[in-house]
């Protein structure tokens, strides 16, 4: 374990302090933007803008990398990330956080992309999933790490856009000191709607649902936490146990989808999504226990899905086309996480915090084989 | 709902054991880039996806 760690170890470093931020950038901005009354509609819009800008960057990062390099783009990606988040404490309007969190979602793909290819060129075929698992686990750590931080001071001053803005800049201190060649040039993706639809409309259109739900989730989690009375502490608690929980049922998941049809195991998931929508409407639950178990339940299944479908569809996929079947869905994926904040910022408007469920049980419901 | 997913899957068999691959586990996809497949990728596929064939090339679909 310790000799594959060592040569990744500041890479590995570099994206746990990335992660950390980003954590922090997650729950802040709706946490802040409650308190200071921004409507559910221009939260659910921060999410809209950090997808667009997340598509985005996987597009056009990797030609960016390819004209000044890898160094030199993660340095412009971290000092980016930073200026947003210090933006966003300067002025707290919705109309600029919205597209600031757009360019904080372009920086945000390009690091994490730079990282990864880094990660891949250093990986020999017998470590590669060795790598991949450790990356996987820190950066699992470190988001945790940051969205459990607010739960630490005072989220309505400058203090945590601060400390944000600090890990950003840290981030890119490890690569900037490294003295190592720089790797290959990036993945390019291609979204080939009409091939990916061929090879299984299934995937396609399950992808774009999960899309939806995960991104609404992922955006307005801390705007339902705050509404139904969460403290601070159980409000981080509901954005990382669905995330934590959703690590931990891949592995089951995964272990019965590779020895039945994963179609099946799609359903299961899909219906245990349904029942935590189904509870989160109907009961509407007020204490910190029912919240986080159905909040738990809610992640293990949804954050399950989107590999039960990378999985089906590479089932189907011609041999050597999985990474470019991966890389199409996870466009498919960005252009649900575009829609899925907006329809859900509207929904918590007008329906109140249970619209984030009605909108994540349309998104389940409408999502079969 | 569940009568007509049920029937739509009865029209399409199942993918034989033997052709499935491994199922991935990952980071949640908001946080996940087309890097990420590339590095998740197994031996056979670990290799840059520009130099892969595009899935619309239909000499990729021919046996």
């Amino acid at each position: 374990m310790v000799r594959h760690l060592l040569p990744i170890s500041a890479l590995l470093f570099g994206s746990a302090l990335l992660l950390f931020a980003g954590g922090i950038h997650s729950l802040i901005l709706p946490v802040r933007g409650s308190a200071e009354g921004f409507t559910a509609t221009s939260l659910g819009l921060l999410g809209t803008g950090w997808a667009i800008g997340y598509v985005l960057g996987c597009l056009f990062v990797p030609r960016l990398v390819g004209a000044v390099g890898h160094i030199r783009t993660f340095g412009v990606m971290c000092a980016f990330a930073a200026v947003s988040i210090l933006i966003q404490a300067l002025i707290v309007e919705e109309w600029a956080w919205i597209p600031v969190r757009a360019v904080s979602g372009f920086c945000f793909a390009g690091a994490a992309m730079i990282v990864e290819s880094w990660l891949n060129d250093r990986a020999q075929p017998s470590t590669r999933g060795t790598i991949f698992g450790i990356y996987t686990m820190v950066n699992l750590v470190a988001l945790t790490a940051g969205q459990m931080a607010i739960s630490q001071g005072d989220t309505t001053g400058f203090l945590f856009f601060a400390v944000g803005a600090v890990f950003y800049c840290l981030a890119l201190v490890p690569t900037a000191l490294s003295t190592s060649a720089s790797p290959a040039p990036l993945t390019t993706v291609r979204l080939n709607l009409p091939a990916l639809w061929r090879n299984s409309p299934v995937a396609v259109a399950a992808v774009f649902m999960v899309g939806i739900s995960n991104a609404a989730f992922g955006t307005l989690a801390a705007v339902y936490a705050d509404r139904v009375g969460l403290g601070l502490t159980s409000l981080a608690l509901f954005a990382s146990v669905p995330v934590l929980a959703g690590a931990l049922s891949q592995v089951p998941i995964g272990f019965a989808s590779d020895r039945m049809d994963r179609r099946i195991v799609l359903i299961a998931a899909a219906v245990a999504a349904l029942s935590a929508d189904l509870a989160f409407i109907l009961l509407a639950p007020e204490g910190r226990l029912e919240n986080l178990l159905l909040a738990g339940l809610f992640g293990a299944a949804i954050f399950a899905m989107y590999p039960i479908i990378v999985a089906h569809a590479n089932d189907h996929a011609p041999p050597g086309t999985s990474i470019q079947v991966s890389g199409g869905l996870l466009m498919v994926f960005g252009l649900g996480s575009i829609v899925g904040p907006l329809i859900a910022g509207v929904m918590m408007s007008k329906a109140g915090p249970q619209g984030l469920f009605l909108t994540t049980i349309c998104a389940h419901a409408t999502m079969r084989p | 709902m569940i009568a007509y997913t049920l029937w739509r899957m009865s029209r399409s068999p199942k993918v034989p054991e033997a052709e499935k691959g491994a199922f991935q586990v990952g980071l949640p996809a908001r946080g996940a880039t087309p890097e990420t497949a590339a590095l998740a990728a197994g031996e056979d596929e670990a290799m840059p996806l520009v130099n892969q064939p595009d899935i619309a090339d239909p000499r990729q679909a021919e046996p």
